[in-house]
């Protein structure tokens, strides 16, 4: 009886702790976010971006956009890729073994050539079979590398590996870039103060589903009409507006999104570029680049984030879809952690060490299983009468209020500072998405997220997992 | 004076707002804990008094502060909506109307004073409150970038003659950190300067905010009549970024009038002056025979930028010969980056030296140097270029083949 009620209430605390302390964790990402949204809007409300493109010294930078299939959409990707506004920059797409014709019609509509270029094999990446270069003058910025498959993440060292800037722009290829995006992003570098040396800075992806098109750029922006599309595009605002806003703050960001990130091309360089035996690519390489600058630079340095929408993606639209990607991110993620366990509460990499790691580890890796567990454990003392069911009851009602509360604050600070939707049917949607995904969408990411770890643990699976593009909604 | 009123009280609107939403569950708590509580004579009984343990009596609180902001939230994002809505309209309407009238303010059919007299009161007639002065001040800052003439006499005299310098003022002083800057582009393109204004933006120059100090840099290089002050303030307590160095550079380059003692920031002991310096020899003075020894002077700076700069710099105010003769002499002790600078953005001349200097370049160096310098040996000397193409080397090969492909193609 003592060892029974003993065990009872050391899970009890233990639940008690981890969710008093997630809950807390929430709320000052809710605070630092705040802050660090309406600092930036101070200051950057009034700035002209544009101003930017007539510097002087400006680091010359290299956009590199992966693709795979993307036949459908490549034509208008690439255009806007090429509408992208800033002096010395070249497009590099990477075309990494597609079987369709993405590469084919890319030599057609940009009437490109073959170029015998000087590539230097810094990074070891899959076989590259030819180099094309634009013979119009009107692209003469776009780069075309046609290579062997290897995965995403071979293809952005072959293109790191090409290219000859100071900073490079990794994107994926069916993202829509806004014109001003790269004077956004490359800001942050340009502020660099006190010897801290900006190595990365990442910008906000947002959803591109159902929105217009015109001559690649986003002519209007719609709130999708798929259920999974509509769930994303709230989560999307929680992750970026919030998280990532609160942990650079701190400087403590760990991901860069592998849709938007711009990068020292010189670090990335000299730790090697990307893992390509990672999944989870983007969050790997800065915790790399990261250690790199604890370990050997020894300098003070930043990871900066630009809260603006300046990327739109096509989001999964089934559920199919969804769950490859729940379960690759989850299976980067994991990857990531065991890779870099060393980092965990190690004092030595500061706050990364001590406080974005292990939030990282217990609360996005850890969280499925201890919501699993922690609903199993009420259920079984539910069902044996060993827990109020009123308390229980109480505990849901709060932590669903909690969730709303928190979503409603992310739409806010969309509504306050970007106003990216306009109308008042988003707001009613939006309204009815959070109530729903927490019953819906959160439950299937759990699912998800778990099986990741099952394929990751159990079938040993590491691979990507297939995607099928449906392309814009482009006039 | 209205205007800072009126932000004050905003200001302390919203604080006060924030401190009752704070406090908020506090009420809550205070309320659940208690029997009841009477207001206006009436009891209002609290159905879980007693029901609960404390702790659970914070968990309701919890749960009726979350769900009572989330339908505040709903609220507040409806209203911001419809005020975005109805702001965007009159904002669109307002900024095209007033940027059609101050064109025809600055380009009137006739040149007379009962013409500008007519227009002037065409545009106080829309100035109706504070939100359309804010947008007359926006439409003028948009006319003033986007031209290229100096019309800050013209626009100074409209401010006045509509008495918008206070609300000018008043934003200046705002505790706004937006307010204050828009406040500085109208001062900076409207040449606002006084010694109050001064006073202030020099303040500023020394705020810990970069976005502030910034602007701030701007503003005073567009005021500043005496040309040793600017030398002085720039940079004076904090250390100034790249974004800073480029912004002060466009703004004396955009300001043809404004003279600086650039050889005092030549011959400064701070690098980021330096780095000013080198940028107004190479774009500004470009005639200035003073400025080639202190360049040359910086040219073995410990600093990477500063030597890259200064060697960009130099090579561009020499003639074709004393620069060449200066590059093979210190060539091999620089750095990549520079070397690399130097071979991309130098002249070379089809003469012997140079072409035997390029020559070694291109057997020696790595590969990003080889390119650059086999480029201009392909437009300078085919016969040379053509030995390369017999180089079995593959570093060799994959560089001729470049050079050969982006040519010819």
């Amino acid at each position: 009886m003592g060892i029974e009620h003993f065990l009872h209430s050391l899970i009890n605390v233990f639940f008690l702790v981890y969710g008093l302390t997630l809950f807390v964790s929430y709320i000052t990402i809710g605070i630092f976010s705040s802050l660090e949204l309406t600092f930036y809007n101070n200051r950057n409300k009034y700035f002209n971006f544009n101003s930017i493109t007539d510097f002087k010294e400006l680091p010359t930078i290299s956009v590199i956009a992966p693709c795979y299939n993307e036949e459908k959409s490549i034509v208008e990707n690439v255009r806007s890729l090429l509408s992208l506004k800033y002096p010395d920059l070249d497009i590099i797409v990477v075309n990494d073994g597609s079987t369709d014709d993405s590469l084919k019609i890319l030599k057609e509509t940009y009437h490109l050539v073959r170029v015998n270029f000087a590539y230097e094999q810094s990074i070891n990446t899959e076989k590259v079979r030819g180099i094309y270069k634009s013979s119009g003058k009107e692209y003469s910025q776009l780069i075309v590398i046609d290579k062997e498959n290897g995965g995403k993440s071979d293809a952005l060292n072959a293109g790191i590996n090409l290219s000859r800037n100071e900073l490079f722009l990794a994107i994926d290829v069916d993202c829509i870039i806004e014109q001003e995006a790269i004077s956004r992003m490359v800001k942050p570098f340009l502020e660099e103060e006190d010897d801290r040396k900006v190595i990365a800075s990442g910008g906000v992806v947002r959803i591109a589903n159902n929105c217009q098109i015109e001559n690649g750029q986003i002519a209007k922006v719609n709130f999708p009409k798929n259920i999974w599309a509509e769930f994303q595009t709230l989560e999307y605002m929680r992750v970026f507006t919030l998280g990532r806003m609160a942990w650079s703050r701190i400087n403590g960001l760990l991901i860069i999104s592998g849709a938007f990130g711009l990068f020292d091309r010189d670090i990335v360089l000299k730790i090697g570029g990307y893992d390509i035996t990672s999944v989870g690519e983007d969050l790997e390489l800065v915790l790399r680049m990261r250690k790199y600058m604890h370990n050997v630079e020894k300098k003070k340095y930043k990871v900066a984030f630009i809260p603006d929408p300046l990327c739109w993606t096509e989001v999964p639209s089934n559920l199919k879809m969804l769950s490859r990607q729940r379960n690759r991110w989850a299976r980067g993620l994991i990857d990531t952690m065991i890779k870099h366990r060393d980092m965990f509460f190690n004092p030595k990499f500061g706050r990364i060490g001590m406080i974005s790691f292990p939030y990282w580890l217990f609360f996005e890796w850890m969280a499925p299983f201890v919501e699993v567990i922690g609903i199993s454990y009420l259920i079984t003392m539910i069902s044996l009468g060993k827990i109020d069911l009123t308390i229980v009851i109480l505990f849901s009602i709060f932590a669903f209020s909690f969730g709303l509360l928190y979503s409603s604050f992310s739409v806010f600070y969309e509504k306050l500072i970007f106003s990216r939707y306009r109308d008042y049917k988003f707001l009613f949607k939006i309204f009815f998405i959070s109530v729903t995904e927490i019953f819906i969408f959160h439950p299937l990411n759990t699912i998800f997220s778990l099986k990741g770890n099952y394929d990751y643990f159990i079938k040993k699976k590491r691979g990507w997992g297939k995607m099928k593009r449906e392309g814009f909604n482009s006039n | 004076m209205f205007f800072l009123t009126k932000t004050y009280l905003k200001n302390h609107v919203k604080y006060l707002l924030f401190l009752m939403a704070i406090s908020f569950p506090l009420i809550i708590f205070l309320f659940l804990t208690n029997p009841g509580v009477i207001i206006f004579g009436y009891f209002i009984e609290n159905p879980i008094y007693q029901k609960f343990p404390v702790w659970a009596v914070v968990i309701f609180v919890f749960i009726i502060f979350s769900l009572a902001s989330f339908i505040m939230f709903f609220v507040i994002n409806l209203f911001l909506t419809s005020l975005r809505k109805r702001s965007d309209r009159q904002s669109k309407r307002l900024q095209g109307l007033f940027l059609r009238l101050i064109i025809s303010y600055l380009y009137p059919v006739e040149q007379s004073i009962d013409e500008e007299y007519k227009t002037i009161a065409r545009i106080k007639k829309f100035l109706y409150n504070g939100f359309s002065k804010k947008e007359l001040l926006i439409s003028i800052t948009k006319v003033a970038e986007n031209i290229n003439t100096d019309f800050s006499y013209q626009f100074k005299n409209l401010v006045l003659k509509l008495k918008l310098d206070g609300i000018v003022k008043s934003m200046l002083y705002s505790a706004n950190l937006s307010d204050k800057v828009l406040a500085m582009h109208i001062i900076y393109y409207l040449d606002l300067g006084n010694v109050g204004y001064l006073k202030r933006i020099m303040k500023y120059s020394e705020s810990n905010n970069f976005a502030l100090r910034t602007e701030s840099y701007i503003t005073l290089i567009r005021l500043m009549k005496d040309e040793s002050q600017l030398v002085e303030f720039i940079g004076k307590k904090y250390n100034l970024s790249m974004l800073d160095i480029n912004v002060i550079v466009n703004a004396i380059l955009n300001n043809p009038m404004l003279k600086i003692d650039f050889i005092k920031l030549l011959s400064s002991d701070k690098t980021r002056k330096i780095l000013i310096g080198l940028l107004m020899a190479q774009y500004k003075y470009r005639d200035n025979s003073r400025s080639i020894i202190l360049i040359l002077n910086q040219l073995d700076n410990e600093n990477l930028m500063v030597k890259r700069l200064a060697w960009d710099a130099y090579l561009s105010l020499v003639p074709e010969k004393e620069g060449f003769d200066l590059i093979r002499e210190h060539y091999h002790e620089l750095d990549h980056n520079v070397k690399l600078m130097i071979i991309k953005h130098f002249d070379f001349y089809n003469n012997k030296p140079e072409i035997d200097f390029l020559d070694e370049i291109i057997l020696s160096e790595p590969a990003s140097i080889k390119i650059e310098a086999m480029k201009k040996m392909f437009k300078l000397n085919m016969k040379t270029f053509i030995k390369y193409v017999e180089i079995e080397d593959p570093v060799m090969v994959s560089v001729c083949s470049e050079v050969i492909d982006i040519n010819i193609n």
